[in-house]
């Protein structure tokens, strides 16, 4: 989406015109759905916390206080938030089991079994790694953004972006190792 | 792993995301292909991993937001704010100015509008407010309850910073609540044992409060939590039967029945809805303010893309991944990120959070 498209898109979402709110949540909520997944490693709560995202952009837009420039950044902004929200509440209710993955849409009955320990063990990995890790690593390989994005949206430098992704799948590699030496 | 690996590995994986294959790749660094190969791989399951959502919640999802998008409009508090509105608008401000005016006189009225709590013309500004907004109709009752809220928030920052006492009320968002300290719209506010709550609250819920500042602290004596609306029940005659549960500090006389449906204040049936507490608060703060679109969890916000904790592993690999897909997300991409969150604007009280809702 060119930055004019973006714009355009936006000022249609300011006034609640409703071609523009359903481009903005069809175009978005994939990639944000996936980015959100890899953070909280449930299907369920990331879509609840997917459509939340959407409905925060619509109280902004009550409020008057929509995102002026850019749908996608404030979009993946917002998303960090709710899921930062997410895991303080997972952190107060240690006792529920957050963890199961639901794993519906998108595995081969076969490889079910097999699929859902990587799917356990990536996660897994992934929670020990550093915040800004488990950032770069949902924006590239969850929602799929380049660098540039990723950048733009972490407020960094693609060079840092790069470095960081760099460390981050470096760490998941080590995490992901122990996992399967202890396996 | 040392400053070399690191670059390869973040060049290595550059090229991975280009489509490029593992070993293409790796020929290019024989020193250090042992080393990489397990990276790339790992690169390479998380590409594998690639997760796709479900086009049923999806649907529902849509199906929500457009529905409260609707409710949204149909209740008119905002967006739809034309040409004609703006003339109206100042037109029911002027008329408004005029009897406050007439009422007052100019000197008093503009006294009135400089005063803070504790100040002896405090009470007409109140009642100034509270004529102006009489004298409006939504949805310009709603944009004044939010702007006069607004000024609530700006006159406790002004005494919080000169450390005056004097009793306060105002509305926002509960953004975070760790411990004794909860952050309402902005404003750290503490609970006591003998603070009374009405209602049950949790991060996100729009909430009255009464209490007092003292010594530079703001003190809760009285949290009036309103409930959000559920999602599904969207339907808008049911809506604008719901009081609005918002920005109205002041005790307007003007009850303007004014019934505002909040329908955006949804929440999801996740476990994300009976939070109580917090645990973490700096992060909080950060979550909240997301104004300046700078994480406090952010482990190093240095340029190097340093991540001081991490630790330096080697090991090799390969894998492929390139970067997929899609579509929609990258999307938007335009340059200019900033984000944003313009939209807050300062007032430090602003509780504009986007997620604060």
């Amino acid at each position: 989406m060119s930055v004019h498209d973006e714009r355009s898109l936006l000022a249609g979402v300011q006034r609640l015109d409703p071609e523009a709110l359903n481009q903005t949540h069809e175009t978005y909520y994939p990639v944000i759905y996936r980015y959100i997944v890899m953070k909280v490693g449930n299907h369920h709560a990331a879509e609840d916390l997917t459509s939340e995202v959407f409905v925060r952009l619509l109280s902004a837009v009550r409020d008057q206080r929509a995102p002026q420039n850019t749908l996608r950044g404030w979009l993946f902004r917002v998303a960090s938030i709710v899921v930062a929200d997410y895991h303080r509440q997972r952190y107060r209710d240690r006792d529920v089991d957050w963890r199961s993955v639901d794993e519906r849409s998108y595995m081969d009955p076969r490889q079910q079994t097999a699929k859902k320990e990587q799917v356990e063990a990536l996660h897994e990995a992934l929670t020990e790694l550093t915040d800004n890790q488990q950032e770069v690593i949902a924006l590239r390989f969850g929602a799929g953004m380049a660098i540039r994005d990723v950048a733009m949206t972490m407020n960094k430098s693609e060079g840092a972006v790069k470095m960081l992704q760099a460390r981050a799948v470096a760490a998941l590699s080590e995490q992901l190792a122990a996992w399967r030496s202890r396996a | 792993m040392n400053a070399q690996l690191e670059q390869n590995l973040a060049d290595a994986l550059e090229a991975q995301a280009d489509g490029q294959p593992i070993e293409q790749i790796l020929a290019r660094y024989p020193a250090d292909a042992v080393l990489l190969r397990p990276h790339l791989e790992t690169a390479a399951s998380l590409q594998e991993l690639r997760i796709a959502h479900s086009l049923k919640a999806q649907a529902a999802s849509r199906e929500r937001f457009l529905a409260e998008a609707a409710a949204l409009k149909n209740a008119g508090s905002v967006a739809t704010w034309p040409a004609w509105f703006t003339l109206r608008r100042l037109l029911t401000n002027a008329l408004a100015l005029a009897v406050i005016v007439l009422v007052f006189g100019a000197g008093l009225a503009a006294a009135a509008n400089q005063a803070g709590p504790g100040d002896a013309m405090y009470g007409a500004k109140l009642v100034i407010e509270d004529m102006r907004l009489s004298l409006a109709s939504e949805p310009q009752a709603e944009a004044l309850r939010f702007q006069f809220n607004q000024e609530r928030i700006r006159e406790i920052n002004r005494l919080l910073a000169d450390g005056e006492a004097a009793e306060v009320r105002f509305s926002g968002r509960i953004q975070s609540m760790d411990g004794d300290t909860w952050l309402v719209a902005g404003l750290p506010v503490q609970i006591g044992a003998d603070t009374i709550i009405d209602g049950q609250p949790r991060v996100g819920a729009q909430t009255e409060i009464e209490g007092h500042t003292e010594d530079g602290q703001l003190f809760g004596e009285r949290l009036e939590i309103r409930g959000r609306i559920e999602a599904p029940e969207i339907d808008p005659t049911e809506q604008e039967a719901t009081p609005t549960p918002s920005l109205t500090p002041t005790p307007s006389p003007t009850s303007t029945a004014t019934a505002t449906p909040t329908p955006t204040e949804t929440t999801t049936p996740t476990a994300i809805v009976t939070r109580e507490a917090v645990p973490e608060a700096a992060d909080d703060d950060a979550a909240d303010d997301e104004t300046d679109g700078d994480r406090d969890n952010d482990d190093d916000d240095d340029d190097d893309g340093d991540d001081d904790d991490d630790d330096d592993s080697d090991n090799s690999g390969s894998g492929n991944s390139d970067d997929d897909d899609d579509n929609s997300g990258s999307g938007g991409g335009d340059g200019d990120d900033d984000n944003d969150d313009d939209d807050d604007d300062g007032g430090p009280g602003d509780d504009d959070d986007p997620d604060d809702d």
